[in-house]
């Protein structure tokens, strides 16, 4: 159960990611070097809470420390990947550890299903911070402080949601929802539209989007 | 080092210096060689040298394989006889296992 | 303008790119030279006060662009980015539009100054093969400590304490810290001491060209660490998996790997294999080090011995300085067993020569005489310091002995041969890293997973590789050998101890409560 546990709970949480990385970021130097600096500035910030949190004894410092980046929405992807990816390696990669380890869980009324619940989790959580980048670079960007407050209170409420954790019936659909809604929201935002969805699907991979400032005009393209 | 933009003539001597170093023993070099120059002997566009280089290629390609066959096999008979042949076998041994008869 | 909802930009370049390939090139090239040479004075275009060589470079310029460089003429090759214009401000603006130059070349000009476009593009094309070098430094030294975490969580010899190294006597076996960092500190002196006595040791040997010598120690140490150090590694590998083998076996083996390592190190093989032995060697050396220094020693001997790499290459006297600027004047690669490149020195003389034929070759073809000269000293220039270059600045050259510098080459503009040639000519070089650095840059991330907290050790592997970043970003700007250890090193080890000290506590809380922030 271990060795398999361990393998099946990694490529939950880390799989999309993984091949989120590979398809759009690796190929290009300059994105992968914008993912470790963005992952480096989560560093920074969980630093920092964490010096909040021996200074506190109550150890309850949810943190919302966003870092805004360049204008471009594939590059608001990469940084909120790092975020994501960073944020997920830290929450589980020792849980991980423990899985192919000697031992097992569900021994003194703990919930058995700790592991693939914090990999689910984990998963959720890639993906919100990948979201929430979009939507807060865009948000800052547009000056919409609408999303600013969207993607402040959404950050908060899915991490307090698990707060309340061992209940995962509550916490794994909420957080879900709550990846889905910031998700559609992203893609709208980035403007993603059905004529995109369809183009990609259809086999014409380079739609030519181009929007004027004024976000009235949209010509869409199809080379191919 | 990248091959393409070495002179013919040193492809040569390059690849004829693997192959016979091979010989020591070296299977390992016949199987660089081999996947080193596989290119230039196959696919390259053709120049004088490469008949020579091609032979040597293949030459050491096989030799590689050979190597490789009979090393697996003679580590497939040791495992299988280890226990049997007792005493000799331990002298043999660079690691012996523990818990495993 | 911001032209901000731009989806797939990539890919757009890619279409447009593909469809009309290089003729749009060409096209835009040549549209670009007509904006230069129309909008702005060609005087303009040359930067006066390019950093030194300036005046070689720009006779050679002119030697070039009358001969070989019809397609481009002499604005396309010698243009230069300007910096500080108005343009680079613009960036975010400008630099998304290219993606529709195939199509909207007209607009385009309509809407900005001419000239600007080639400026951001370049600019561009510069970061991304700066970017590019980092990569390619990524990649080595995360599989250099890949290969020491992998080992380090799953072979316990080498964390298990007990034997010593000859040069740290003092064994922090007291129980109180103080006398421990004491200990610590004593047996990094001595290791210091070692270190510094060796490298004058080399500097002596390398000033009086006593070649022979210091390619016998080079070719004994790595026959030490391919051979002996290899048996001890695959015995503990063997020995944690517990699995049996026998003496035909592992001896077959072992003279395979070994004299396959000392071939292509030292003489010709191929550049991945190179690549791949001197990563291991370098993580071989570090788990070395991890096994038999003792704890705190070892993070003593990091902060001590990154000082000391800063003092080596920075300070006028220092040996690693005497030891390039003295490389450089005997127009003599530094020995290739002590440096990680991802392509060979040894080889440069060897293309320097059909460089040379080829450029002579093409002289031929061209009537009028005067460039030869120029060419000759362009190629004297360039043969001297046997550098790689590439576009118009980003010459970089890491070289190293124990530590880590790097060392940026630049002579100006003269290499603005057309890219095609460039490509077939002249192998992609770079920046390049000593082993020195692998091996303690692995020996931190190493030592740090050494405890079993994977926190720590992704928040150090992260740490170094901004430090990386980050110095080879001050390469970019100051153009001088710099020690690569110290900002990565800085880094590691802050972030190695507020980790585990502060950060550890706080995420394993937030892990078994299942809290996500």
């Amino acid at each position: 159960m271990t060795v398999a546990q361990f393998f099946g709970c990694a490529l939950i949480a880390f799989g999309p990611p993984i091949s989120m990385f590979a398809l759009t970021i690796a190929k290009d130097p300059i994105r992968t070097i914008m993912l470790v600096a963005s992952s480096f500035f989560w560093l920074l910030a969980l630093l920092f809470s964490s010096i909040l949190y021996t200074l506190s004894p109550s150890y309850r410092t949810p943190s919302s420390l966003e870092l805004s980046s360049l204008s471009y929405f594939r590059n608001c992807l990469v940084s909120g990947l790092g975020f994501g990816m960073i944020s997920g390696a830290f929450s589980l990669v020792n849980v991980l550890a423990d899985m192919t380890g000697p031992g097992t869980i569900g021994m003194k009324g703990d919930p058995y299903n700790f592991f693939i619940a914090s990999a689910v989790t984990s998963l959720a959580f890639i993906m919100l911070h990948v979201f929430w980048g979009i939507l807060f670079v865009n948000a800052i960007h547009r000056r919409a402080y609408l999303q600013l407050a969207y993607v402040i209170l959404c950050h908060m409420l899915a991490s307090c949601i698990t707060l309340i954790n061992p209940l995962y019936s509550v916490t794994i659909p909420t957080v879900w929802i709550l990846t889905i809604l910031s998700g559609v929201l992203a893609f709208i935002v980035a403007g993603g539209s059905h004529r995109t969805i369809k183009a990609a699907i259809g086999g014409h991979p380079r739609v030519l989007q181009v929007t004027t400032s004024d976000g009235n005009t949209t010509a869409t393209v199809n080379e191919g | 080092m990248c091959l393409a933009k070495l002179p013919n003539e040193r492809k040569l001597t390059l690849c004829r210096k693997y192959y016979m170093a091979g010989f020591a023993f070296l299977p390992f070099m016949w199987a660089i060689n081999a996947i080193w120059f596989l290119n230039e002997a196959f696919w390259a566009p053709p120049y004088p040298e490469q008949k020579q280089i091609r032979r040597y290629v293949i030459v050491s390609g096989v030799g590689a394989l050979l190597w490789l066959v009979g090393l697996i096999s003679w580590v497939v008979v040791f495992q299988q006889n280890r226990s049997v042949w007792g005493a000799t076998a331990d002298y043999m041994s660079f690691i012996i296992p523990k818990g495993v008869p | 303008m911001d032209g901000h909802v731009n989806i797939d930009r990539d890919d757009k370049v890619v279409a447009v790119e593909d469809s009309v390939n290089k003729g749009v090139k060409k096209k835009r090239r040549s549209q670009n030279q007509e904006d230069a040479s129309g909008g702005q004075p060609p005087t303009q275009s040359i930067q006066p006060g390019a950093q030194n060589d300036g005046g070689v470079a720009l006779d050679t310029n002119a030697a070039f662009s009358n001969d070989h460089v019809q397609e481009n003429g002499p604005q396309g090759v010698v243009r230069r980015h300007q910096r500080g214009g108005g343009g680079a401000e613009q960036e975010p603006a400008g630099s998304a539009p290219p993606a529709r130059r195939g199509t909207t070349q007209e607009t385009r000009q309509s809407r900005h100054p001419p000239g600007e476009w080639e400026e951001v593009e370049e600019e561009e094309e510069e970061l991304k093969y700066g970017a590019q070098h980092v990569i390619k430094l990524f990649i080595p030294v995360s599989l250099c400590m890949l290969v020491v975490v992998a080992t380090v969580s799953s072979v316990t010899f080498y964390t298990e304490k007990g034997t010593y190294l000859l040069y740290t006597p003092f064994h922090e076996e007291s129980q109180s810290i103080g006398d421990k960092v004491y200990d610590a500190l004593r047996n990094a002196l001595i290791l210091l001491g070692v270190v510094v006595a060796l490298t004058i040791v080399l500097i002596i040997l390398y000033k009086k060209r006593c070649y022979k010598i210091i390619h016998g120690w080079l070719l004994m140490s790595s026959l030490l660490l391919l051979f002996i150090f290899t048996i001890i590694y695959m015995m503990e590998l063997l020995r944690g998996y517990n699995l049996g083998m026998d003496w035909i076996t592992v001896s077959i083996c072992v003279w395979n790997f070994g004299v396959m390592g000392m071939v292509s190190i030292h003489w010709h093989g191929p550049l991945r294999l190179q690549q791949a032995y001197l990563i291991f060697i370098a993580s071989l050396m570090s788990l070395m080090f991890i096994k038999y220094l003792p704890e705190y020693t070892l993070w003593m001997v990091l902060a001590v011995i990154s000082i000391w790499d800063l003092v080596a290459v920075l300070s006028p006297k220092g040996p690693l300085r005497i030891l390039v600027e003295t490389a450089q004047e005997r127009n003599e690669p530094i020995f290739p067993a002590l440096i990680y490149s991802y392509t060979r020195m040894t080889q440069m003389l060897l293309e320097m020569e059909q460089w040379r034929a080829k450029l002579v070759h093409r002289e031929k073809e061209i009537p009028q005489g005067g460039g030869m000269q120029k060419m000759d000293m362009w190629l004297e220039m360039e043969m001297l310091r046997l550098i790689p270059f590439h576009k118009n600045n980003a010459r970089i050259c890491l070289v190293n002995y124990y530590q880590l510098n790097i060392q940026p080459l630049k002579l100006d503009e003269i290499t603005k041969i057309d890219a095609m040639e460039k490509d077939k000519i002249l192998p992609e070089r770079g920046v390049k890293l000593g082993l020195g650095d692998f091996i303690f840059y692995s020996v931190l991330v190493g030592k740090a997973s050494s405890y079993g907290d994977w926190n720590t050790t992704i928040a150090c592997f992260i740490a170094i590789l901004i430090g990386l970043c980050l110095t080879l970003i001050m390469l970019a700007i100051f153009k001088k050998a710099l020690p690569a250890l110290p900002i990565s090193i800085t880094f590691g080890l802050i972030f190695y101890f507020s980790t585990s000290l502060l950060v550890v506590p706080f995420t394993e809380q937030l892990a078994s409560e299942q809290v996500y922030i």
